[in-house]
C-alpha cells in the first residue's frame, strides 16, 4: 500500500473517531470491558485460591519404629514422581510439635514414660492432583509404616474446586461472548452511520481492503481506548478490593503481584482491540457483499 | 459497449424487477431510460455497474460479462464507470475538491494526476471557484455538478445517471442534462434514467421505454411518451 493511501486511510479513521457515534461506542466498549475485566480478575483469584489450597495438601509418611537409615528412605520418597520435597521429622520433633499444637495437654505429654510418636517425613507435592497415587507409592517404600494425607479433605477440595473452576470458566466464556456481541453491535452502529461513505467508495472502485481498513482501524482504536479506560478502573478497583480483603480476611490469598495486574491489563487491552477490530470488519463486510 | 441478452432479475422478496430484457447500446451513445416508477430502470442501471447480479441472462459491459465477474474484480470494473444518483451521494464533511479527489485517491491514483484531473473535472462542471465549499453550502444543482465531476474525474467510458435531475428545478435540470451531453460528446457513453419529459422531448436522443420490467419501446430519436401514427 502506498504512503498516500495510508495517509488517506488514517484520515478516514480520524474522521470516524471524532463523530458522536464513536464516543457512544467508546463508552459502551469501556463499560463492557470493565465488566469482562472484573470477571477476569475474580476468575484469576478464584483459580489462585484453589491452587493455594491444593498446594497445602501434603502427605505424612510415618516410619517404622527403630529405623536407623531414614536418609535412604527420604531419598526414595523424593524420587517418587510428583514429590517436591520430603522433610524429616524425628520422634522428638513430633512430640515437641504436639506439645505446641495442644498446649492444654503439655503436662500430660511430660508425664509420658516414653515417646509414643513415630518419626515421619512431611512430603510436599509438586503435583497435588495426584496425591492419591503418590501416597500409594510412598506407602510402598520399605521402612514406611503408613501414610496419611487427609483423604476426605483432599477429595472434597478437589470436587469443590472442580465445580468452582467450571462455573468461573462458564461465566468467563459467557462474558466474552456477551461482550463480543455488544461490542460488535455498537461498533456496527458507527459503521452503519457511515454506509453512505462505503457506498461511494464501492461506486468509485475502491477495493474491499481499502474500504475496510479505516473501519477496522477505527474499531481497533475504540476497542483499545475503551479497554484502557476500563483497565484503569479495574486496576483502581482491584487495589481497593485487595486492601479491603487484606483487612477483613487476611487469610484469603489474593493475587497482589504487579505482573498479575499488568497481565490482566494486557489481556483486557488485547481483547478490546481484537474485538473492536473484528467488529469493524464484520460491520463493513455486511456492506461489501455482492 | 453494452449487450443484454434475456436478462431477468428477481429480488429475494420475489419481486420481478426485469424480465427477458434484450438491449444493445453502442459506444458513444446517449440513451434515456424512461417509464413509470417500478418499471425496472434503476435495476437495469444497477446491473450495468454490477450493483446487483442478474438472475438470468447475460449483461456484458465493455466486453466484461458482469454476471461472471469475480467479487475481487468488481472494483477494477467500476473504475471505468461513472455513476450519478438523484440524491448526489456526497460526503458532507469534505469540500468540493476533496469529494471529487476522493474518487481518485481511493484507487491510489498518483498525486500529480489527482490535482490535474480534479481541476479539469471541476472546470468542466463550472465549479472551480467553489472548490473549497462544503456540500451544505451549495445549491442542489451545484451538488449534482460535484457528483458529476466525481463521476467523470476518472475519464469513464460509461456514465450511468439514475434520475440525476429528480431533485432539481427545470432550469437547473436543463443545465445538468447539457453537462451530460457535453460529457457524451467528449467520448463517454451515457445512459440516463429520467422522468423529465420536457428534457427528453427537447434533446431527441435514443429513448428506451420500460414497463413492468420489460422494454416496450426503443426509438433512435425518441420522445418521452410514445406518439403513434394515429395520434
Amino acid at each position: 500500500m502506498k504512503a498516500r493511501s495510508v495517509k488517506l486511510i488514517a484520515g478516514q479513521t480520524a474522521r470516524g473517531l471524532f463523530r458522536n457515534f464513536a464516543l457512544m461506542a467508546l463508552v459502551v466498549v469501556a463499560a463492557c470491558m470493565f465488566v469482562l475485566g472484573s470477571t477476569l480478575a475474580v476468575a484469576l483469584n478464584v483459580t489462585n485460591i484453589g491452587l493455594q489450597l491444593q498446594r497445602q495438601v501434603e502427605i505424612k509418611a510415618f516410619l517404622m519404629d527403630g529405623l536407623k537409615d531414614y536418609a535412604a528412605v527420604g531419598s526414595r520418597i523424593k524420587a517418587v514422581p510428583g514429590v517436591a520435597d520430603a522433610i524429616y521429622i524425628s520422634k522428638e520433633e513430633a512430640l515437641k510439635r504436639m506439645a505446641e499444637d495442644y498446649p492444654d495437654y503439655r503436662e500430660v505429654i511430660k508425664t509420658l514414660p516414653d515417646n509414643p510418636l513415630p518419626a515421619s517425613f512431611d512430603v510436599k507435592l509438586s503435583d497435588p492432583k495426584s496425591v492419591k497415587e503418590i501416597a500409594g507409592a510412598v506407602g510402598g517404600i520399605e521402612g514406611v509404616e503408613g501414610v496419611n494425607y487427609g483423604q476426605s479433605y483432599v477429595e472434597g477440595l478437589s470436587s469443590v474446586l472442580q465445580v468452582l473452576w467450571s462455573f468461573t470458566a462458564l461465566v468467563l466464556v459467557a462474558m466474552v461472548f456477551g461482550s463480543s456481541i455488544i461490542v460488535n453491535n455498537t461498533i456496527g452502529i458507527t459503521v452503519t452511520a457511515r454506509r453512505n461513505e462505503i457506498e461511494i467508495m464501492k461506486l468509485v472502485g475502491a477495493s474491499d481492503g481499502f474500504i475496510r481498513a479505516p473501519f477496522v482501524l477505527e474499531g481497533m482504536i475504540i476497542g483499545f481506548v475503551g479497554s484502557l479506560l476500563a483497565g484503569i478502573g479495574i486496576i483502581a478497583g482491584y487495589e481497593y478490593a485487595a486492601r479491603w480483603v487484606k483487612d477483613m480476611a487476611p487469610f484469603v490469598p489474593l493475587v497482589d503481584a504487579a505482573w498479575a495486574k499488568a497481565g490482566l491489563l494486557a489481556v483486557v487491552l488485547a481483547l478490546g482491540a481484537v474485538l473492536g477490530a473484528g467488529a469493524g470488519r464484520n460491520a463493513t463486510n455486511r456492506y461489501l457483499k455482492d | 459497449m453494452i449487450q443484454l441478452r434475456g436478462v431477468g432479475k428477481i429480488f429475494s422478496n420475489n419481486v420481478v424487477a426485469l424480465s427477458g430484457v434484450d438491449l444493445d447500446i453502442k459506444r458513444g451513445d446517449f440513451v434515456f431510460l424512461v417509464g413509470p416508477s417500478g418499471a425496472g430502470k434503476s435495476t437495469l442501471l444497477s446491473l450495468l455497474y454490477r450493483g446487483v447480479k442478474p438472475t438470468r441472462g447475460d449483461v456484458v459491459v465493455n466486453g466484461v460479462n458482469v454476471k461472471s465477474l469475480k467479487h475481487g474484480d468488481v472494483c477494477g470494473f467500476r473504475r471505468k464507470l461513472g455513476v450519478i444518483f438523484q440524491d448526489f451521494k456526497l460526503l458532507p464533511d469534505r469540500n468540493v475538491y476533496n469529494n471529487v479527489s476522493f474518487a481518485l485517491e481511493v484507487i491510489e491514483a498518483p498525486p500529480k494526476d489527482v490535482a490535474k484531473r480534479v481541476g479539469k473535472a471541476l472546470d468542466l462542471v463550472g465549479l472551480t471557484m467553489k472548490a473549497k465549499a462544503r456540500p451544505n453550502q451549495l445549491s442542489g444543482g451545484e451538488q449534482q455538478r460535484v457528483a458529476i465531476a466525481r463521476a467523470i474525474v476518472n475519464d469513464p467510458i460509461l456514465v450511468l445517471a439514475d434520475e440525476p435531475t429528480g431533485n432539481l428545478d427545470p432550469e437547473t435540470s436543463r443545465d445538468i442534462m447539457e453537462l451530460l451531453s457535453d460529457i457524451n460528446e467528449l467520448g463517454s457513453t451515457v445512459v440516463c434514467a429520467t422522468h423529465n419529459k420536457s428534457i427528453v422531448d427537447e434533446m431527441r436522443r435514443r429513448v428506451i421505454e420500460m414497463e413492468h420490467g420489460k422494454i416496450i419501446r426503443d426509438e433512435r430519436r425518441g420522445v418521452y411518451s410514445f406518439e403513434g401514427p394515429f395520434c
